[in-house]
């Protein structure tokens, strides 16, 4: 067995037992979307910031939900439409923020509204929620699903079009205002500075000239690699299982929402 | 002829009109003359025995009438808050009135000083005109050739604008009513046979979109599925505008900024109005020209004047009051468990303590034994279809209850995009 063999299997093995590693402790259960949930009315971007479902959640369990600021169409086929096939289908601009139910038929998402101020300018965002349980090692980054996985993700995810209240938008119209003054101070200030320096060239001596802005280093981009390097995680429908109930106060009609449909876990070193 | 410019009207040799000047100008001329003169001296005590209550009464018997006052105020104001939502109010006592008409006052001033800060021009110029003829009315000698003109014109003035205010501002506020209950389609259906139905439904959108606060954008709707094409011609209109014209606060500010620059129109023309027919004096001349200017002044002082004032409050409760409701987060009192009904349920350990049940809800009344209170609204189907809804809740059945801000009960029903013609609840 020559060295590159060995160095080969020795990379293998290492990766397996990596991905075993991630893998036993980033399972996430994906959760059902309580029935005629999938798509909310409009909500205005105000603190509390209050979901409603069906059933009924205990406190004991921990809720997140990955919000993503494109609607379902974007997110199950425009974006897997232009992933390369082998390659995982990246979703960079999501989020992960806690839910918290109280058992008032309500979930409330205050970070969302944080969130939502993020994209200036955009007044009415179509936000799509898919509700996890468990921690996520990977909570704040991007995320990297296999394709066929991303329509088992999505299946139960929820559509909630969130809009600026007027107070909002009308701080957005001062930011952008104060920018628009701020690009026009900054640029006639680099007008002033060439008429001087032009007139200084006739009447003072080049040493007590201001001296000119510095020109934008250049900054080196590191090159996309064509393969990207990841697990891309998969999507496993588990076999539905009702919850148990962690208090006393069941009751006949109110059904525990948000049931686990689905596992996400890590393929390992698949790519 | 030279003219004395004082804010005191010269008395005018034949003139009859005024007695006020007679009785106080004895008052006036005591002090100067070292001895008084004897009816001044009379003129004195016959005050003193006139008087059979005492000063401290008459105090009390004023504070009374300005209570009362404001009071009445308040009730037509909060009358007007009742039908135009559609709900019924348990606090109707004389402290709970106050407060609102407290509420009222201090409103109109802030109201009207902001649109007189922000728009000197548009407000100071015709304000200054439409002053004029009472000034000059008030301010020349009694027999001076300009007097009858400038009282025409004071008089003429107050008419039209009372007039205007009532028809364009006040009256219209009349049909909106029940507006949680009805439904907005039907507010804005046109109303056929209304002489000012062009007037009312203008206003009546004017009001809607002043509530759409996050619905309604420049040249959008937040609704999804509707292109702003097929919304009503007046919700479009509301929602155009010019770069030039357009408002940082966006339609729903400017749709606000409409509404206090009608009202306070209406104000200032209410008080304007008082200002010229207190203290403008009755001509006695006997001639057809003074007993017509005399009728119509009668006419507006006992008819168009109080109805607009009274009218005042109404219309504040139903353009400018907010309808800001706390939203508060009730936690109910815990259930009974139910007990587990098989052997695998009993062998597990014990189940945690049964847990309390909570809700969202605004809170839109309360007294000293229940609350009125209307639950957030869900999104499924079943809910939508029920528009609104009041619970009333017994003190009793509450456990705890905390404030989290509040919500506008207008506001979370334009949210749900049912309102829209076409946009029914089943369709989403």
């Amino acid at each position: 067995m020559n060295k590159s063999l060995r160095t080969a299997i020795f990379g293998l093995s290492f990766c397996a037992a990596a991905g075993a590693v991630a893998q036993s402790g980033s399972t996430v259960r994906i959760l059902a979307v309580p029935e005629g949930m999938q798509m909310v009315s409009l909500h205005k971007a105000v603190k509390p910031f209050l979901l409603p479902y069906g059933g009924r959640v205990d406190s004991s369990r921990k809720l997140y939900a990955r919000v993503f600021r494109q609607s379902l169409k974007e997110l199950t086929v425009d974006i897997p439409q232009h992933t390369p096939k082998g390659q995982c289908v990246v979703y960079g601009d999501n989020v992960r923020l806690p839910a918290y139910a109280d058992n008032s038929g309500m979930l409330r998402m205050d970070d969302l509204v944080d969130y939502f101020a993020l994209d200036e300018g955009q007044e009415v965002q179509q936000m799509t929620l898919v509700f996890e349980e468990d921690d996520d090692p990977r909570a704040n980054g991007a995320l990297y699903l296999d394709k066929s996985a991303v329509d088992k993700y999505f299946a139960n995810a929820m559509q909630v079009p969130v809009s600026a209240p007027t107070e909002m938008s009308r701080q957005w119209a001062l930011n952008a205002t104060a920018r628009q003054e701020q690009q026009a101070a900054l640029t006639h200030r680099g007008k002033s500075r060439h008429w001087s320096s032009l007139l200084a060239a006739f009447t003072v001596s080049a040493a007590t000239l201001e001296p000119a802005p510095a020109a934008k280093p250049v900054v080196a981009t590191a090159p996309v690699p064509a393969l990207i390097l990841r697990d891309c995680q998969k999507v496993r429908v588990i076999q539905f299982q009702p919850l148990q109930d962690a208090t006393q106060n069941r009751q006949p009609g109110r059904e525990q929402a948000f049931e686990p449909y689905a596992e996400r876990t890590s393929s390992g070193c698949a790519q | 002829m030279k003219l004395p410019w004082n804010w005191t009207r010269p008395r005018a040799p034949e003139a009859t009109v005024d007695p006020a000047p007679e009785d106080s100008a004895p008052k006036a001329a005591a002090p100067a003359s070292g001895d008084p003169a004897p009816e001044a001296k009379e003129a004195i005590p016959a005050k003193e025995t006139d008087s059979s209550v005492p000063s401290g009464v008459a105090g009390w018997i004023g504070a009374l009438q300005i209570t009362l006052g404001l009071a009445g105020a308040g009730f037509v104001g909060q009358l007007s808050v009742q039908q135009f939502l559609g709900v019924d109010f348990s606090n109707w006592s004389a402290h709970d009135l106050s407060l609102f008409a407290g509420h009222w006052a201090f409103d109109t001033i802030q109201i009207l000083l902001t649109q007189l800060l922000d728009r000197p021009l548009w407000f100071g110029i015709p304000i200054l005109i439409y002053l004029l003829p009472p000034v000059l009315a008030l301010s020349l000698p009694t027999g001076h050739k300009a007097v009858r003109l400038a009282t025409l014109g004071s008089i003429a003035a107050t008419t039209v604008g009372l007039i205007f205010v009532l028809v364009w501002i006040e009256m219209p506020t009349l049909t909106m009513n029940n507006w949680l209950d009805k439904g907005f389609q039907e507010n804005l259906q046109p109303r056929v046979g209304h002489i000012l139905s062009g007037r009312v439904t203008q206003l009546t959108v004017t009001r809607m979109v002043a509530s759409m606060d996050g619905v309604a954008f420049y040249d959008h709707l937040a609704c999804s599925a509707m292109a702003l094409d097929e919304a009503p011609k007046e919700l479009q209109a509301q929602l155009h505008a010019d770069k030039a014209q357009k408002n940082a606060g966006g339609p729903v500010g400017q749709a606000q900024t409409t509404l206090q620059a009608d009202y306070s129109i209406a104000v200032i023309v209410c008080l304007v109005a008082w200002l010229i027919l207190c203290f403008h004096p009755f001509s006695d001349e006997r001639v057809l020209y003074e007993l017509l200017l005399r009728a119509t002044r009668i006419l507006v002082s006992f008819l168009l004047l109080p109805l607009a004032t009274a009218m005042l409050p109404f219309a504040y409760g139903r353009l400018i009051y907010s309808t800001q409701l706390p939203l508060v987060h009730v936690i109910y009192p815990a259930q009974p468990g139910v007990p587990p009904d098989d052997k695998k349920a009993s062998a597990k350990p014990a189940l945690a303590p049964a847990r309390a049940e909570g809700a969202w809800m605004l809170l839109l009344d309360q007294n000293d034994s229940e609350l009125s209170l209307v639950p957030i609204l869900k999104d499924s189907v079943e809910e939508k279809k029920k528009e609104f809804r009041v619970e009333i809740r017994r003190r009793s059945e509450i456990a705890h209850m905390e404030r989290e801000g509040s919500r506008d009960i207008l506001n979370e029903l334009f949210l749900r995009c049912t309102w829209l013609p076409g946009m029914d609840a089943t369709k989403r």
